[in-house]
């Protein structure tokens, strides 16, 4: 009787050893979002200049052109409304014209854009990086010297 | 506890999602310049020739007003044309010249049959552009300098503050 005993108290240990080798099942819930992103930064630091070998005697001043390598912007954003890009600056530009061109648009009047105005738009989903090129003109020779600076503000935008 | 993580995870979730769309912006700093700049230039060549005299007096002095100039100053500087040539003309040869004051005040007909230092024609020039301004040579001889064969004289225009 006492070896039986022991018998059926080891077999019960057994059991329950096997089922606790067993993996454990639990269920959890993960919740995962993917937020609006849209990220723009600027590099460079773009001088436009105009000096003798921007004129031609007894004609006003020419344009200023920054290269296409001076200055760029990089873009990423992920929705699927297509983003702009705005440009303002603070002060209206006392002579001339200024104009900023994003990658391969065309150029826009800034000179007066303290209020914004769009400088690229139908910006699909992705990443981007393009030339920021500048063109000052307009400017005469009864205008003066000028030495001037503006900070451009670019925004992304729906 | 637990609700109130996930509350947290939620609100934070949201804030980050409220925040992204708005719009997001990058400021860049465009340097503008325009340097002083002086700059003058003159239509093509002029040819004078003195062939002609009433008797008994000095052959007849010629004159020509077919060039012109143009020129662009924006300095507040007050610039000036100048003029000179490269070598002295020989007694009794004389060239003169008179250009017209677009920006600036006229120093009248100035003679620069021996300017190898140049002379001031235009003084006075303010801001402003200038173009098809004539300039008038006037070019004379006496009877004692004989005949002088054609010669080639460059004459040098420089505007300057």
């Amino acid at each position: 009787m006492k070896k039986s005993t022991l018998l059926i108290a080891l077999v019960v240990l057994s059991v329950a050893a096997f089922q606790a080798s067993f993996a454990q099942i639990t269920d959890q819930t993960a919740t995962i979002t993917v937020g609006a992103v849209q990220k723009l930064n600027v590099t460079g630091s773009p001088s436009l200049t105009i000096g003798d070998a921007q004129v031609t005697a007894g004609t006003d001043l020419l344009a200023s052109v920054t290269s296409p390598e001076a200055c760029a912007y990089s873009i990423t954003h992920n929705s699927a409304t297509a983003k702009k890009i705005t440009a303002s600056i603070p002060a209206v530009l006392a002579v001339g014209k200024l104009e900023v061109k994003l990658g391969t648009g065309s150029y826009v009047d800034i000179s007066n854009a303290t209020t914004a105005v769009d400088v690229k738009t139908g910006i699909a989903k992705g990443a981007l990086t393009e030339a920021i090129v500048y063109q000052l003109s307009g400017i005469k020779a009864s205008d003066g010297v000028i030495n001037d600076s503006k900070l451009v503000t670019f925004t992304i935008t729906n | 506890m637990k609700k109130l993580t996930v509350l947290t995870a939620i609100l934070a979730l949201s804030l980050f999602a409220f925040q992204s769309a708005f719009s997001q912006s990058a400021n860049q700093t465009v340097t503008i310049e325009v340097q002083p700049v002086s700059k003058i230039s003159v239509s093509g060549p002029v040819s004078l020739v003195i062939n002609d005299a009433v008797p008994g007096q000095d052959p007849l002095p010629v004159s020509s007003s077919a060039t012109s100039y143009n020129i662009t100053h924006n300095s507040s500087t007050a610039g000036k044309i100048s003029a000179s040539i490269n070598s002295a003309l020989p007694a009794g040869i004389k060239l003169e010249i008179t250009m017209a004051p677009v920006l600036g005040t006229s120093a009248g007909k100035q003679d620069i049959s021996s300017a190898t230092t140049a002379v001031d024609v235009v003084t006075g020039i303010g801001l402003g552009k200038g173009s098809n301004q004539t300039i008038t040579y006037d070019f004379s001889a006496t009877l004692a300098a004989g005949v002088f064969a054609s010669t080639v004289k460059t004459v040098n225009f420089t505007v300057t503050n």
